[in-house]
């Protein structure tokens, strides 16, 4: 087993960037990429990116990528290319296939944290014939192009015209490909329109509100045509509209997905946001995932692009390296917060608001579940621990029969100075005394089990249970001061003292009556076994 | 959905159908069928998908055999046309010591008395039906040519098509949440989307079966532990039987797709509902296998899963009708052997609910524990 302070998964962007903020604050960082080569999907961009100055405008993103491998490695990061992460288990073990000089093996290296920068994986459409050799993703012919220098074919059909579909046109006819045109359901154009114009200058034609209808071809000679149809408003396919044109690849830019099993595989819960491409882990602002120590950065969290991944993998390993130690935290805001003013500039215009507002989403969702899970309930046994100083193991209502018939019980354990039970009750069962501090005490002799004190305590700690009730149910009684009030007869999910779902109960009895004041009782019954805990139910949305 | 059912079978794993088929067979209607996921997504869809005769009490011979019966004809009898890989390629079990290979002797001398096919082996023997096995400690096997492998996806959804063709209702993604009760009768079973009114429930629920059994107030011993499987890449067929040996705790089979299915028992195991994956799994699994299957150092692992063993005292399923609750039946606590022996369990739980005549003797109930009536069954693993 390999011990590491922090191990990064992906030396894409995001990862890569990750890496580099740590090991320059000193953490010893291992990077795992499956690719012979790191860099992710920064070698396939030869086009100049967009952006600010911040954000290296007008650079290529393969002069990007060559810059941050050679930095990571200036900085002492251990690359591990070739190598795959199959698994992230139990207490932050992860699985590597390694492959080192050509011979292959299982490494478990266990992390203090992770930084999982996986990446995404191309959406596909299916129609007649897709799976013909010659049908691809348009991310695939770019790597081919690009990365193998193979051009896979002669004359090319482009599905979907995002920033994908239009950049690997151009990209396509830069490598001597002639793409007979590029098609959309929709009724515009995805991508950037500089883009467009690029291929539009080349008089390469768009077919908008268009959609394939099947691919020609057999399996020895792969796509030898496709047809293509306009669609109606619903995006179904107009008969009669259909044209054959004459292609031998087609290529497919219908999106991304963000490839997320493995932070599933970790235990990160995820939500699924449609804007972000499908299934995303949550993540706070600092990019660490519902699982602690372990950090979701680049296409991973929403398929964005470079810069946005690059400044997400700086954020984490920042904060990463501030929880191991290694810079202290003021400095380490300063950084973080100069990132995310950075970040939210690049989700500006009408082209990021979509994406900005899924990210606040992802985030919001992310602190709604941790609350819940780290929410302190008020506990009502510790509370009761406190007061009387004994052990309790649990609130019972054992001292009641099961032929005793309806009976209160009263569950105020504080000294308040209030007593309005005692002047309720007509038969004299509930006594404070003197002083008003004294804790009430039920005479059950005298409880003749009427329920009159019940919407007199302005605590609600009054209830009243009826063990009687049939061989194998009780009920309980409580007042109910919510705006929808329960109809006898209906079925409601019966709750504890801390708002726990126990079981289904029956409401058998709702009493609003004038001299209740607004305060209706409802009586539900329970099996014998939850009498002890039921005490409300859940209010229905 | 339904608000009313004859009876409501909680459970959609292939014991669950295997029951609701059986029922609508004989002629009952309004059969619901409850799965809080999807069909097989429990333990059945996560066994090690192994069918064997080869056991060391009567009654296991005769439920294995039977349904082994159904299953060699299960296309047929069910009338579906999907293939369920049946690959009689038999089961090779091994003995490490001179008293395990005692009671394989015992066990084979009852076995053939009903007519199951098994026969002694000596080490030499078995060799020539696995030449690449390490012999190793080996004191002899045994081994039954009509056991093998079944895909239990397929043998599921066999149950669930031909149920449905006698109008079955399976409710997948909907999961039973209470059964109401009142004067020792079930009244209705509430559901995430609805209540349904019934007189009659089945416990079919695997690894929450004790879950299932409280909502209906009646305690049961049975305990879900995980077991962990893995599967290799597919390669040409090397392998042909199920190879498996209790005291060295291992099974391996190539299946029909070339690839290889494999697991132990974990001795230190915890029970709970944990079925996430371990790397301490694979690499035990790795090193016994690769010693009693040395080929096996080449073929490379593509993934893993676990699922849950649902174990009773004794490792013997509870198949009863209860005594305090009128209409409550279990078909539970299969303690890991429940795939192979569905057929026949579905056929007797039909039986048992219907009041008609079991067609064969079995003594499965829940009370043994509290008599210390316990089934001493020495061939489990």
């Amino acid at each position: 087993m390999i011990k590491m302070e922090m191990v990064v998964i992906g030396a894409g962007p995001a990862g890569l960037s990750s890496a580099i903020e740590a090991a320059k604050e000193g953490v010893e960082v291992l990077l795992v990429d499956e690719n012979l080569k790191a860099g992710g999907q920064l070698f396939k961009q030869i086009h100049k990116f967009f952006g600010s100055s911040d954000h290296r405008a007008g650079v290529r993103g393969i002069d990007i990528g060559k810059e941050l491998i050679n930095e990571s490695r200036k900085l002492g990061v251990n690359i591990w290319l070739n190598s795959i992460a199959i698994g992230i288990f139990d207490d932050k073990n992860i699985l590597i296939k390694q492959n080192k000089n050509g011979r292959e093996s299982l490494k478990r290296v266990q992390a203090d944290k992770i930084i999982i920068a996986t990446g995404a994986s191309e959406k596909v459409i299916n129609f007649t014939n897709w799976t013909l050799p010659g049908v691809m993703g348009a991310g695939a012919a770019q790597t081919m192009i690009n990365v193998h220098r193979v051009l896979p074919g002669d004359r090319f059909l482009m599905v979907g015209t995002g920033n994908v579909g239009l950049i690997v046109s151009y990209q396509l006819i830069q490598a001597g490909a002639k793409v007979v045109g590029l098609i959309d359901a929709a009724e515009e154009v995805g991508g950037y329109g500089v883009h467009a114009a690029k291929i539009a200058r080349k008089g390469v034609p768009f077919y908008l509100n268009h959609t394939i209808i099947k691919a020609d071809g057999n399996n020895k000679d792969g796509v030898t045509g496709a047809v293509i149809a306009e669609v109606d408003d619903n995006w179904q396919p107009i008969s009669g509209t259909e044209k054959e044109l004459k292609v031998d690849v087609i290529t497919l830019a219908a999106g991304l997905k963000p490839l997320s099993e493995l932070a599933n595989m970790a235990g990160c819960k995820r939500t699924y946001i449609s804007e972000l491409g499908g299934w995303v882990p949550l993540h706070n602002e600092n990019m660490e995932s519902t699982v602690s120590g372990v950090y979701v950065v680049g296409d991973v969290t929403g398929v964005e692009e470079a810069n946005t991944a690059l400044e997400e993998g700086r954020l984490a390993g920042i904060d990463a390296a501030e929880k191991l130690g290694r810079i202290a935290a003021k400095e380490s805001n300063n950084k973080k917060k100069n990132i995310t003013k950075r970040v939210k500039n690049l989700r500006l215009g009408p082209f990021g608001e979509n994406r900005l507002k899924a990210k606040e989403k992802l985030i919001k969702e992310y602190y709604e579940l941790t609350d819940k899970d780290c929410r302190e309930k008020y506990d009502p046994v510790k509370a009761m621990e406190h007061q009387s100083g004994e052990k309790i193991k649990r609130i019972s209502v054992d001292h009641i029969d099961k032929t005793q018939g309806p009976v209160a019980v009263i569950e105020c354990n504080q000294e308040i100075p209030c007593n309005p039970c005692e002047l309720a009750c007509k038969f004299g069962a509930i006594e404070i005394g003197e002083p008003i501090t004294n804790i009430p005490i039920l005479n059950e002799e005298k409880c003749t089990g009427c329920g009159l004190c019940l919407p007199q305590c302005p605590g609600l700690a009054i209830f009243l249970i009826d063990k009687s009730y049939s061989s194998d149910k009780s009920t309980v009684a409580f007042p109910y001061e919510y705006k929808h009030i329960p109809k006898k007869g209906d079925i409601v999910d019966a709750v504890d003292r801390q708002g726990n779902y126990l079981c289904k109960a029956e409401v058998v009895k709702v009493l609003q009556l004038e001299k209740f004041d607004k305060t209706p009782i409802v009586t539900i019954s329970v099996l014998d076994k939850y009498i002890d805990d039921a005490r409300n139910i859940k209010m229905s949305d | 959905m339904k608000n009313k059912a004859e009876i409501v079978i909680i459970g959609g794993g292939v014991i669950g159908a295997s029951i609701a088929y059986s029922l609508a067979d004989k002629g009952m209607k309004d059969i619901v069928v409850l799965e809080k996921n999807y069909i097989a997504s429990g333990s059945t869809g996560s066994c090690g998908a192994g069918i064997r005769q080869q056991w060391g009490t009567k009654m296991n011979c005769i439920l294995s055999k039977k349904s082994m019966e159904i299953f060699e004809n299960l296309n047929e009898i069910l009338k579906v046309k999907r293939d369920i890989e049946l690959k009689q390629g038999g089961y090779l079990l091994l003995a490490y010591s001179e008293k395990e290979f005692k009671q394989f002797k015992e066990n084979i001398k009852l076995q053939n008395s009903i007519g199951i096919p098994s026969q002694l082996l000596t080490v030499k023997e078995a060799k020539e039906i696995v030449p690449q096995l390490n012999g190793e400690g080996i004191k002899g096997a045994t081994y039954c040519p009509t056991d093998g492998h079944i895909n239990p996806f397929r043998v599921n959804q066999a149950y669930v098509e031909a149920a449905r063709r006698k109008s079955v209702q399976f409710y997948t993604y909907t999961s039973a949440q209470d059964i109401i009760t009142q004067n020792n009768e079930i009244k209705s079973v509430v559901t995430d989307r609805g209540v349904i009114e019934t007189n009659k429930v089945v416990n079919a629920a695997g690894g929450f079966s004790k879950e299932v059994s409280l909502m209906a107030g009646i305690d049961i011993p049975t305990k879900s532990e995980r077991h962990q499987i893995l599967v290799t890449e597919q390669v040409n067929p090397i392998l042909k039987p199920m190879v498996m040996s209790f005291s060295y705790n291992i099974y391996c089979q190539q299946i029909p797709d070339g690839s290889f299915v494999m697991g132990y028992g974990d001795p230190d195991e915890q029970y709970s509902h944990n079925i996430k994956s371990s790397w301490q799994f694979l690499e035990e699994m790795a090193k016994k296998a690769t010693y009693l299957l040395p080929f096996l150092k080449d073929i490379r692992v593509i993934r893993q899963w676990a699922g849950l063993y649902n174990i009773t005292p004794d490792a013997q399923p509870i198949l009863d009708a209860s005594d305090e609750l009128k209409g409550f039946f279990m078909a539970v606590g299969f303690s890991g052997h429940g795939f192979m022996i569905a057929p026949f369990t579905g056929v007797l739980m039909a039986e048992m609910i219907l009041g008609e005549k079991l067609s064969m003797n079995i003594k499965l109930d829940l009370k043994r524990f509290e008599h210390d009536r316990l089934i001493l069954e020495p061939s489990v693993v």
